[in-house]
Protein backbone atom coordinates (compact mmCIF):
# COMPACT_ATOMS: atom_id res chain seq x y z
CA UNK A 1 0.00 0.00 0.00
CA UNK A 2 1.18 3.32 -0.65
CA UNK A 3 2.31 5.92 1.84
CA UNK A 4 -0.83 8.70 0.83
CA UNK A 5 -3.27 5.52 0.83
CA UNK A 6 -2.08 4.85 4.24
CA UNK A 7 -2.96 8.04 5.22
CA UNK A 8 -5.95 8.60 4.10
CA UNK A 9 -7.58 5.19 5.30
CA UNK A 10 -6.08 6.03 8.64
CA UNK A 11 -7.21 9.53 8.80
CA UNK A 12 -10.92 7.95 7.66
CA UNK A 13 -11.24 6.07 11.07
CA UNK A 14 -11.27 10.18 12.75
CA UNK A 15 -14.57 10.23 10.88
CA UNK A 16 -17.84 10.17 12.79
CA UNK A 17 -21.20 9.00 11.70
CA UNK A 18 -24.08 12.18 11.12
CA UNK A 19 -20.50 14.86 10.80
CA UNK A 20 -20.22 17.62 8.35
CA UNK A 21 -16.88 17.72 6.99
CA UNK A 22 -14.62 19.70 4.78
CA UNK A 23 -12.03 17.61 2.91
CA UNK A 24 -9.34 19.26 1.93
CA UNK A 25 -7.48 19.10 -1.78
CA UNK A 26 -4.93 16.42 -2.34
CA UNK A 27 -4.31 13.59 0.32
CA UNK A 28 -7.48 14.44 1.73
CA UNK A 29 -9.72 14.22 -1.23
CA UNK A 30 -8.85 10.29 -1.29
CA UNK A 31 -10.55 9.84 2.89
CA UNK A 32 -13.96 10.02 0.94
CA UNK A 33 -12.57 6.59 -0.54
CA UNK A 34 -12.30 5.32 2.60
CA UNK A 35 -15.10 6.22 4.83
CA UNK A 36 -15.72 2.75 7.14
CA UNK A 37 -19.19 0.86 6.78
CA UNK A 38 -21.58 1.88 8.98
CA UNK A 39 -20.45 5.71 9.07
CA UNK A 40 -22.40 8.38 6.74
CA UNK A 41 -20.71 12.15 6.56
CA UNK A 42 -21.81 14.60 4.71
CA UNK A 43 -18.82 16.48 2.91
CA UNK A 44 -18.77 19.73 1.95
CA UNK A 45 -17.08 22.14 -0.62
CA UNK A 46 -16.18 25.88 -0.39
CA UNK A 47 -17.10 27.07 -3.02
CA UNK A 48 -20.71 25.93 -2.28
CA UNK A 49 -22.16 22.31 -1.95
CA UNK A 50 -22.92 20.21 0.98
CA UNK A 51 -23.26 16.76 0.52
CA UNK A 52 -22.09 15.25 -2.71
CA UNK A 53 -21.34 11.88 -4.91
CA UNK A 54 -18.32 10.87 -6.32
CA UNK A 55 -16.31 12.00 -9.73
CA UNK A 56 -18.59 11.68 -12.57
CA UNK A 57 -17.83 9.96 -15.98
CA UNK A 58 -17.49 11.48 -19.10
CA UNK A 59 -21.62 10.32 -19.91
CA UNK A 60 -22.52 12.09 -16.32
CA UNK A 61 -20.47 15.15 -15.70
CA UNK A 62 -22.28 18.17 -15.28
CA UNK A 63 -20.05 20.93 -16.57
CA UNK A 64 -21.83 23.51 -13.87
CA UNK A 65 -20.79 21.25 -11.07
CA UNK A 66 -18.06 20.85 -9.76
CA UNK A 67 -15.77 21.82 -6.18
CA UNK A 68 -13.66 24.33 -5.04
CA UNK A 69 -10.59 23.18 -7.28
CA UNK A 70 -12.86 23.21 -10.40
CA UNK A 71 -12.84 19.50 -10.64
CA UNK A 72 -15.88 17.77 -11.76
CA UNK A 73 -18.41 16.14 -8.67
CA UNK A 74 -21.83 14.75 -8.26
CA UNK A 75 -25.21 15.66 -7.04
CA UNK A 76 -26.83 13.15 -4.61
CA UNK A 77 -30.53 13.22 -2.77
CA UNK A 78 -30.19 15.48 -0.14
CA UNK A 79 -27.37 17.45 -1.86
CA UNK A 80 -27.62 21.18 -0.99
CA UNK A 81 -25.96 24.26 -3.48
CA UNK A 82 -25.87 27.90 -2.21
CA UNK A 83 -23.01 30.93 -2.78
CA UNK A 84 -19.32 31.32 -1.45
CA UNK A 85 -21.14 33.54 1.14
CA UNK A 86 -23.18 30.90 3.05
CA UNK A 87 -20.12 28.24 2.26
CA UNK A 88 -18.20 30.14 4.64
CA UNK A 89 -20.45 30.87 6.88
CA UNK A 90 -21.31 27.04 7.59
CA UNK A 91 -16.92 27.19 8.21
CA UNK A 92 -16.29 30.37 10.28
CA UNK A 93 -19.63 30.22 12.30
CA UNK A 94 -18.59 26.70 13.81
CA UNK A 95 -21.09 24.77 11.83
CA UNK A 96 -19.15 22.04 11.07
CA UNK A 97 -17.61 19.44 12.55
CA UNK A 98 -14.29 18.47 10.78
CA UNK A 99 -11.22 19.52 8.15
CA UNK A 100 -8.92 17.24 6.92
CA UNK A 101 -6.06 19.19 5.33
CA UNK A 102 -2.68 18.23 3.86
CA UNK A 103 0.16 20.23 5.22
CA UNK A 104 3.59 21.24 4.32
CA UNK A 105 4.63 20.97 8.04
CA UNK A 106 3.72 21.11 11.71
CA UNK A 107 4.46 21.59 14.64
CA UNK A 108 4.55 20.54 18.70
CA UNK A 109 2.65 23.29 19.26
CA UNK A 110 -0.35 22.61 16.60
CA UNK A 111 0.59 24.62 14.19
CA UNK A 112 0.27 23.91 10.76
CA UNK A 113 1.29 25.10 7.65
CA UNK A 114 0.24 24.64 4.03
CA UNK A 115 -0.67 27.58 1.98
CA UNK A 116 2.63 29.15 1.27
CA UNK A 117 5.56 27.95 -0.30
CA UNK A 118 8.43 30.74 -1.39
CA UNK A 119 8.74 31.19 -4.99
CA UNK A 120 11.02 34.30 -4.29
CA UNK A 121 12.24 36.38 -1.57
CA UNK A 122 8.92 37.32 0.35
CA UNK A 123 6.81 35.98 -2.45
CA UNK A 124 4.78 32.62 -1.92
CA UNK A 125 2.37 30.41 -4.15
CA UNK A 126 -0.45 28.94 -3.84
CA UNK A 127 -2.18 30.89 -1.44
CA UNK A 128 -4.89 30.15 1.32
CA UNK A 129 -7.57 29.46 -0.42
CA UNK A 130 -10.71 28.37 2.33
CA UNK A 131 -7.78 26.48 4.57
CA UNK A 132 -7.66 29.56 7.22
CA UNK A 133 -11.18 30.22 7.95
CA UNK A 134 -11.41 26.31 7.69
CA UNK A 135 -8.71 25.35 10.54
CA UNK A 136 -10.23 29.02 11.85
CA UNK A 137 -13.71 27.54 12.34
CA UNK A 138 -14.34 23.88 12.24
CA UNK A 139 -14.37 22.00 15.50
CA UNK A 140 -11.43 19.24 14.39
CA UNK A 141 -8.71 19.96 12.30
CA UNK A 142 -6.99 16.90 11.01
CA UNK A 143 -2.99 17.59 9.16
CA UNK A 144 -2.32 14.77 6.66
CA UNK A 145 1.44 14.63 5.73
CA UNK A 146 4.47 12.43 4.88
CA UNK A 147 6.18 11.85 7.73
CA UNK A 148 9.90 13.44 6.43
CA UNK A 149 10.65 15.06 3.37
CA UNK A 150 12.20 13.68 0.23
CA UNK A 151 15.64 14.42 2.10
CA UNK A 152 14.43 12.90 4.71
CA UNK A 153 14.22 15.21 7.08
CA UNK A 154 11.00 15.45 9.62
CA UNK A 155 8.06 17.38 8.64
CA UNK A 156 7.04 17.32 11.99
CA UNK A 157 8.86 20.18 13.51
CA UNK A 158 9.61 22.07 17.06
CA UNK A 159 8.42 25.12 14.98
CA UNK A 160 6.89 25.37 11.27
CA UNK A 161 9.57 27.40 9.29
CA UNK A 162 6.73 28.05 6.73
CA UNK A 163 4.13 30.89 7.17
CA UNK A 164 1.59 29.25 8.88
CA UNK A 165 -1.89 28.26 8.03
CA UNK A 166 -3.58 28.59 11.75
CA UNK A 167 -1.85 28.82 15.06
CA UNK A 168 -2.40 26.03 17.81
CA UNK A 169 -5.32 24.63 15.77
CA UNK A 170 -4.45 21.21 15.05
CA UNK A 171 -5.61 18.46 16.71
CA UNK A 172 -3.99 15.39 15.21
CA UNK A 173 -1.35 14.55 13.28
CA UNK A 174 -1.19 11.94 10.72
CA UNK A 175 1.65 10.34 8.55
CA UNK A 176 2.48 6.94 7.04
CA UNK A 177 4.49 5.94 10.58
CA UNK A 178 2.73 7.64 13.39
CA UNK A 179 -0.63 9.58 14.86
CA UNK A 180 0.09 12.09 17.38
CA UNK A 181 -2.42 14.30 18.96
CA UNK A 182 -2.29 17.45 20.33
CA UNK A 183 -2.68 17.83 23.55
CA UNK A 184 -1.97 21.65 26.19
CA UNK A 185 1.26 19.09 27.20
CA UNK A 186 2.20 19.22 23.74
CA UNK A 187 1.69 15.93 21.15
CA UNK A 188 0.85 12.60 22.06
CA UNK A 189 2.24 9.95 20.32
CA UNK A 190 -0.60 7.12 20.44
CA UNK A 191 -0.26 5.10 17.27
CA UNK A 192 2.88 4.11 15.30
CA UNK A 193 3.34 1.75 12.31
CA UNK A 194 3.54 -2.29 12.69
CA UNK A 195 7.18 -2.96 13.62
CA UNK A 196 8.43 0.32 14.88
CA UNK A 197 9.59 1.72 18.03
CA UNK A 198 9.26 4.69 19.84
CA UNK A 199 12.59 5.57 19.37
CA UNK A 200 12.16 4.49 15.30
CA UNK A 201 9.86 7.05 15.49
CA UNK A 202 12.02 9.96 17.53
CA UNK A 203 14.88 9.29 14.83
CA UNK A 204 12.60 11.00 12.33
CA UNK A 205 10.73 13.50 14.65
CA UNK A 206 11.73 16.57 15.14
CA UNK A 207 9.16 17.47 17.73
CA UNK A 208 9.48 16.75 21.34
CA UNK A 209 6.44 14.34 21.67
CA UNK A 210 5.08 12.11 25.21
CA UNK A 211 4.06 8.56 24.44
CA UNK A 212 0.71 7.96 25.19
CA UNK A 213 0.41 5.19 28.02
CA UNK A 214 -1.94 3.11 25.45
CA UNK A 215 0.02 3.58 22.41
CA UNK A 216 -1.06 1.19 19.96
CA UNK A 217 -0.22 -0.32 16.19
CA UNK A 218 -1.24 2.13 13.46
CA UNK A 219 -4.31 1.23 12.63
CA UNK A 220 -5.70 1.04 8.99
CA UNK A 221 -9.39 -0.37 9.61
CA UNK B 1 -1.44 44.48 -18.51
CA UNK B 2 -2.47 43.82 -15.01
CA UNK B 3 -0.10 45.06 -12.30
CA UNK B 4 -1.52 43.16 -9.14
CA UNK B 5 -3.59 40.62 -8.75
CA UNK B 6 -6.05 40.48 -5.00
CA UNK B 7 -7.29 36.95 -4.39
CA UNK B 8 -7.24 34.32 -2.20
CA UNK B 9 -5.10 31.22 -4.29
CA UNK B 10 -3.89 31.67 -7.19
CA UNK B 11 -2.97 27.68 -7.52
CA UNK B 12 -4.61 26.97 -10.63
CA UNK B 13 -3.19 29.93 -12.57
CA UNK B 14 0.24 28.77 -13.39
CA UNK B 15 0.57 31.83 -15.83
CA UNK B 16 0.03 34.26 -12.71
CA UNK B 17 2.38 32.37 -10.61
CA UNK B 18 5.21 32.98 -12.93
CA UNK B 19 4.71 36.51 -13.64
CA UNK B 20 4.68 36.79 -9.76
CA UNK B 21 8.05 35.01 -9.65
CA UNK B 22 9.69 37.25 -11.79
CA UNK B 23 8.22 39.81 -10.27
CA UNK B 24 6.37 40.96 -13.26
CA UNK B 25 2.93 41.31 -10.77
CA UNK B 26 1.81 41.56 -7.11
CA UNK B 27 -0.10 39.38 -5.92
CA UNK B 28 -2.23 40.35 -2.75
CA UNK B 29 -3.56 37.14 -0.57
CA UNK B 30 -6.61 37.23 1.58
CA UNK B 31 -8.12 34.08 3.28
CA UNK B 32 -11.06 32.94 0.78
CA UNK B 33 -13.58 33.88 3.87
CA UNK B 34 -12.48 36.87 4.17
CA UNK B 35 -11.79 37.98 0.75
CA UNK B 36 -15.41 37.24 -0.20
CA UNK B 37 -16.60 39.55 2.93
CA UNK B 38 -14.63 42.24 1.79
CA UNK B 39 -16.00 42.25 -1.30
CA UNK B 40 -19.83 42.24 0.19
CA UNK B 41 -18.71 44.57 2.49
CA UNK B 42 -17.47 47.04 -0.36
CA UNK B 43 -21.60 46.13 -2.15
CA UNK B 44 -23.64 46.46 0.74
CA UNK B 45 -22.28 49.73 2.06
CA UNK B 46 -20.69 48.61 5.08
CA UNK B 47 -17.04 50.01 7.01
CA UNK B 48 -15.80 46.49 6.69
CA UNK B 49 -16.24 43.19 8.48
CA UNK B 50 -14.80 41.30 11.41
CA UNK B 51 -13.50 37.93 11.22
CA UNK B 52 -10.64 35.70 13.43
CA UNK B 53 -9.25 34.26 10.08
CA UNK B 54 -5.76 34.64 9.87
CA UNK B 55 -5.14 35.28 13.37
CA UNK B 56 -1.59 34.32 14.31
CA UNK B 57 -0.23 34.07 10.30
CA UNK B 58 1.52 36.57 8.05
CA UNK B 59 -1.69 37.50 6.20
CA UNK B 60 -2.83 39.46 9.49
CA UNK B 61 -0.11 42.16 9.18
CA UNK B 62 -1.52 45.29 7.85
CA UNK B 63 -4.67 44.40 9.44
CA UNK B 64 -6.27 46.14 12.57
CA UNK B 65 -7.17 43.91 15.36
CA UNK B 66 -10.32 44.75 17.21
CA UNK B 67 -11.58 42.93 20.35
CA UNK B 68 -14.97 42.15 21.16
CA UNK B 69 -16.74 39.94 23.46
CA UNK B 70 -13.10 38.98 24.49
CA UNK B 71 -12.26 37.72 21.64
CA UNK B 72 -10.12 38.92 18.88
CA UNK B 73 -10.64 40.29 15.17
CA UNK B 74 -9.09 41.06 12.26
CA UNK B 75 -10.68 43.95 11.12
CA UNK B 76 -11.57 43.50 7.16
CA UNK B 77 -11.65 46.16 5.35
CA UNK B 78 -14.62 46.91 1.90
CA UNK B 79 -12.96 46.14 -1.64
CA UNK B 80 -14.71 47.11 -4.44
CA UNK B 81 -13.33 47.36 -8.50
CA UNK B 82 -14.11 48.94 -11.03
CA UNK B 83 -15.31 46.00 -13.11
CA UNK B 84 -17.20 42.92 -12.35
CA UNK B 85 -17.34 39.96 -14.39
CA UNK B 86 -19.58 37.34 -13.44
CA UNK B 87 -21.09 34.27 -15.49
CA UNK B 88 -24.45 32.98 -15.32
CA UNK B 89 -27.02 30.79 -16.72
CA UNK B 90 -29.50 32.77 -17.94
CA UNK B 91 -29.94 36.90 -18.31
CA UNK B 92 -32.10 39.31 -19.25
CA UNK B 93 -32.86 42.44 -20.60
CA UNK B 94 -33.35 44.10 -16.84
CA UNK B 95 -30.19 42.41 -16.33
CA UNK B 96 -31.71 39.60 -14.02
CA UNK B 97 -28.98 36.66 -13.73
CA UNK B 98 -29.91 33.41 -12.83
CA UNK B 99 -27.36 30.66 -11.77
CA UNK B 100 -26.96 27.24 -12.56
CA UNK B 101 -25.75 24.54 -9.91
CA UNK B 102 -22.41 25.47 -8.12
CA UNK B 103 -21.21 27.93 -10.94
CA UNK B 104 -23.46 30.85 -8.63
CA UNK B 105 -19.95 30.29 -6.59
CA UNK B 106 -18.99 33.95 -5.58
CA UNK B 107 -20.95 35.47 -8.61
CA UNK B 108 -23.43 36.85 -6.53
CA UNK B 109 -21.30 38.84 -4.29
CA UNK B 110 -18.82 40.03 -6.99
CA UNK B 111 -21.94 41.60 -8.84
CA UNK B 112 -22.57 43.93 -6.08
CA UNK B 113 -18.79 45.33 -5.95
CA UNK B 114 -18.17 46.73 -9.13
CA UNK B 115 -19.13 50.27 -10.85
CA UNK B 116 -19.61 48.28 -14.27
CA UNK B 117 -20.63 44.72 -13.54
CA UNK B 118 -20.73 42.32 -16.94
CA UNK B 119 -22.70 39.14 -16.82
CA UNK B 120 -21.81 36.60 -18.99
CA UNK B 121 -24.84 34.18 -19.26
CA UNK B 122 -25.20 30.47 -21.30
CA UNK B 123 -29.07 31.97 -22.63
CA UNK B 124 -30.36 35.52 -23.02
CA UNK B 125 -34.54 35.13 -22.51
CA UNK B 126 -37.28 37.51 -22.71
CA UNK B 127 -37.85 39.54 -19.69
CA UNK B 128 -40.54 37.38 -17.53
CA UNK B 129 -39.04 34.15 -18.59
CA UNK B 130 -37.03 33.66 -15.45
CA UNK B 131 -39.08 32.91 -12.41
CA UNK B 132 -38.44 35.82 -9.52
CA UNK B 133 -37.26 33.15 -7.61
CA UNK B 134 -34.64 31.79 -9.96
CA UNK B 135 -33.12 35.42 -9.94
CA UNK B 136 -29.67 35.01 -8.16
CA UNK B 137 -28.48 38.20 -9.14
CA UNK B 138 -31.34 41.15 -9.53
CA UNK B 139 -30.99 43.27 -12.50
CA UNK B 140 -29.75 46.35 -10.34
CA UNK B 141 -26.50 45.30 -9.95
CA UNK B 142 -25.94 44.24 -13.56
CA UNK B 143 -24.76 46.81 -16.56
CA UNK B 144 -24.45 44.43 -19.49
CA UNK B 145 -25.35 40.79 -20.35
CA UNK B 146 -23.43 38.96 -22.45
CA UNK B 147 -24.22 36.00 -24.57
CA UNK B 148 -21.53 33.90 -23.95
CA UNK B 149 -21.74 29.44 -25.15
CA UNK B 150 -24.54 27.99 -25.05
CA UNK B 151 -25.01 25.19 -22.38
CA UNK B 152 -24.16 22.85 -24.78
CA UNK B 153 -21.04 24.28 -25.88
CA UNK B 154 -19.90 25.05 -22.23
CA UNK B 155 -20.37 21.44 -21.49
CA UNK B 156 -18.23 20.71 -24.58
CA UNK B 157 -15.77 22.94 -23.63
CA UNK B 158 -15.33 21.61 -19.63
CA UNK B 159 -15.88 18.30 -21.21
CA UNK B 160 -12.85 18.01 -22.69
CA UNK B 161 -10.88 20.13 -20.27
CA UNK B 162 -11.43 18.05 -17.40
CA UNK B 163 -10.97 14.71 -19.50
CA UNK B 164 -7.81 16.33 -20.78
CA UNK B 165 -7.08 17.09 -17.16
CA UNK B 166 -7.77 13.21 -16.14
CA UNK B 167 -10.11 14.55 -13.66
CA UNK B 168 -13.24 12.24 -15.38
CA UNK B 169 -13.44 8.61 -14.16
CA UNK B 170 -12.63 6.17 -17.10
CA UNK B 171 -14.58 2.60 -16.95
CA UNK B 172 -13.54 0.69 -18.95
CA UNK B 173 -16.22 -2.11 -20.60
CA UNK B 174 -16.94 -5.11 -18.90
CA UNK B 175 -14.09 -4.54 -16.26
CA UNK B 176 -14.51 -2.78 -12.64
CA UNK B 177 -14.55 0.85 -12.39
CA UNK B 178 -10.83 2.54 -12.52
Amino acid sequence: MKDKERIARRAALELKDGEYVNLGFGMPTSVANFVPKGVEVILQSENGCLLFGGTPTMDTYDSDIANAGGQPITLVKGSAIFDSTTAFTMIRGGHMDGTFLGALEVDQEGNIANWALPVAPERYSPGPGGAMDLVAGARKVVAMLLHTNKQGESKIKKHCTLPLTGAGIVDIIITEQAVFTVQPKGLVLTEMAAGKTVEDIRNITEADFTVAENVGEYRLA
Amino acid sequence: MVKKLITSHAGTCPEAIQQYKAGEIDIEYHPMGSFIEKVRAAGAGLGGVLSPTGLGTILEEGKQKIVVEDKTYLLETPLKADFAFIKGFRGDRMGNVQYRGAAINSNPVMATAAAYTIAEVNEIVEVGEMEPNQVGTPGIFVDAVVQGNSLEEQQQVLGDLWYKAGFLKTVTPGKEEV
